[in-house]
């Protein structure tokens, strides 16, 4: 990776610390960021009750929700992100095998 | 001490200060615990929780109100537009309008809850240390889980997590069809339950009102209809009346002579009048008479016209000598003329006690209630005069119906058989009597509660320069 550039994939993680589902959504997300876009990617964990502006900036009703920052257009995902198959085409990579970032 | 048993403790409670509504809910919203709101579109359940948060925000209770539909720049207008002046209660701190859509284009990747809004609603709350919510179309947002159980258990977790935090909180919930209510475990967990609902009948719509239920708490058990007025929502229960009389002994007069004989100085004051009498008979002209004498400097007279347009009215009394001119021009005679049609029943009510808080007038005269007939049942129509009698007793005001009964002298008498006649203190009734050469007037007086009267037929007239009443024995040359 370049390092002047920025990371291809941003993510803003909304949780409500201790809660199972919120920490089910960061360990997938964990992983996945580790199984595909390792080094190409930032990820910033926020707990609503701890971050409750930055919670009411981004209108979080439900958690987890996660917020693809780029690449652009800007996608929601709500929930714990169990559904990889949906995570996967959220961020536009294919269900299948790695691809390239 | 108390004649309630110790499980009868009322709970502590909330004046809306909703003209009506505290009546029905024995006091006001339960404080600290939810209520619910559900009704259809259009029946007004945006407006009464933010009429319930402005309300309390000018007396200092702060509140949130957080939608999840409407935007907060169109609730906004809209309050102003009922006089509500949100942005200074904004400014102030006592007030927050939220809008936080429900996240429709957010895919769903797995389990969730509502844990985001309640962090959120906590943030607004703490912000402007607000104690009241209201919840504006929860509903929408529910419905993200996209099946009932899940948004059952979802909601049920997340009210009671509210709930646990001593807040007071307003939920509205749509109605999809009338009478069908699409939340019924919410029901459950509100402790006050209110539906709303309207009605085309006969083309005209009724707004009603019905408190479904409220735990620890009595309330009045009927449907009430109520308003939506250009101040907010009003409801005026039938069952809140009071009947609690005064005893006056001031007289205000007709100033036609022999009429105020008949009445021993003239109807008194703050009393209920009927008159009656068949079409033609002089009751527009009579009550003209009662309103020019009713009006002095310092009394104003609220004339309601159901009949004719005020200029027509103006022009009728020039013509047999009772110019209001003066007093409409000097403000002391109010003519409010409006078509029956143009309103359901509630709506000319309201109207007509708007009227009445803004001109404090000494009399009120409603020409003709029977016109209101046209505006619904005969029932409708005696709630109408009921509730409005009653408005008019507390403010001392003196209140003349005209009332259009049939014609002959058996019908006249038939009005001491109706129900409005039982609802007023005094009835004058205006007839004709054929005699085979001409139709003569007559007029007389049916009763007077709580004074000596007449209990003669009298003969009388309408001449260019006034009216004029005689006894029969001394019919005058002229009336020929």
């Amino acid at each position: 990776m370049n390092k002047d550039e920025q990371p291809k994939y941003s993510f803003l993680l909304f949780v409500a610390s201790g809660e199972a589902n919120s920490l089910l959504a960061e360990q997938n997300l964990r992983r996945l960021i580790d199984d595909h876009l390792a080094g190409h990617s930032d990820l910033q964990v926020i707990d609503v009750f701890q971050e409750v502006d930055s919670a009411i900036n981004h209108n979080i009703l439900v958690t987890p929700c996660l917020i693809v920052r780029r690449p652009l257009p800007q996608v929601m995902l709500v929930g714990n992100l169990s559904d990889k198959k949906q995570v996967l085409t959220a961020l536009r990579l294919s269900a299948g095998g790695p691809s390239e970032p | 001490m108390s004649s309630d048993g110790p499980g009868n403790r009322q709970i502590e409670k909330i004046a809306t200060e909703i003209r009506g509504f505290d009546e029905i809910l024995c006091g006001g919203l339960p404080a600290g615990r939810m209520t619910m709101i559900n009704g259809g579109a259009g029946t007004g359940k945006t407006l009464l929780a933010m009429e319930f948060l402005y309300r309390q925000a000018q007396k200092g209770r702060h509140g949130v109100f957080v939608s999840f539909e409407e935007r907060a720049d169109d609730l906004r207008l809209n309050a102003q537009s009922m006089g509500y002046d949100v942005a200074r209660l904004e400014a102030e701190g006592s007030l927050a309008i939220v809008h936080a859509p429900a996240p429709y284009q957010a895919l769903k990747a797995g389990d969730f809850n509502l844990t985001g809004m309640l962090a959120i609603l906590e943030g607004h709350m703490r912000r402007i240390k607000a104690k009241l919510l209201v919840l504006d179309a929860i509903d929408v947002v529910t419905q993200l889980f996209g099946d009932e159980e899940l948004e059952r258990i979802h909601l049920q977790d997340f009210l009671a997590k509210l709930r646990d935090r001593g807040l007071t909180v307003l939920l509205t919930v749509k109605a999809l069809a009338p009478g069908v209510r699409e939340y019924p475990f919410l029901e459950f967990l509100s402790d006050c339950v209110i539906l709303l609902d309207q009605r085309v009948k006969e083309q005209i719509r009724t707004r009603r009102l019905h408190v479904l239920k409220y735990r620890g708490s009595n309330f009045l058990p009927n449907e009430y209809p109520y308003v939506i007025a250009n101040h907010g929502m009003v409801m005026l229960p039938i069952s809140t009346v009071k009947l609690d009389e005064h005893v006056t002994t001031e007289r205000i007069g007709f100033d036609i002579e022999t009429l105020d004989a008949m009445l021993q100085g003239g109807l008194l004051a703050g009393s209920g009048i009927l008159l009656s009498g068949p079409s033609g008979s002089g009751k527009t002209t009579i009550a003209c008479a009662f309103a020019r004498a009713a009006c002095k400097p310092d009394h104003k007279v609220l004339y309601v016209s159901f009949e004719q347009g005020e200029a027509d009215l103006c022009q009728a009394m020039r013509s047999c000598g009772l110019s209001l001119d003066d007093v409409v021009a000097s403000g002391n005679l109010h003519i409010h003329s409006t078509m029956p049609e143009s309103n359901g029943i509630e709506e000319h009510l309201v109207q007509i006690l708007d009227l009445m808080d803004s001109l404090h007038p000494r009399c009120l005269i409603v020409d003709a209630v029977s016109a209101i007939g046209r505006m619904g049942s005969p029932e409708r129509v005696t709630s109408f005069i009921v509730r409005l009698l009653a408005q008019c007793r507390p403010r001392r005001i003196t209140c003349m119906l005209t009332d259009q009964r049939g014609g002959t002298e058996a019908n006249a008498l038939q009005v001491s058989a109706t129900n409005v006649a039982s609802l007023v203190d005094a009835c004058i009734c205006l007839l004709f009597v054929d005699d085979r050469q001409h139709i003569q007037r007559r007029i007389f007086i049916l009763k007077m509660r709580g004074s000596k009267h007449s209990h003669y037929y009298h003969s009388f007239d309408i001449y260019d320069d006034g009216i004029r009443v005689n006894r029969l024995e001394s019919v005058s040359p002229s009336e020929t």
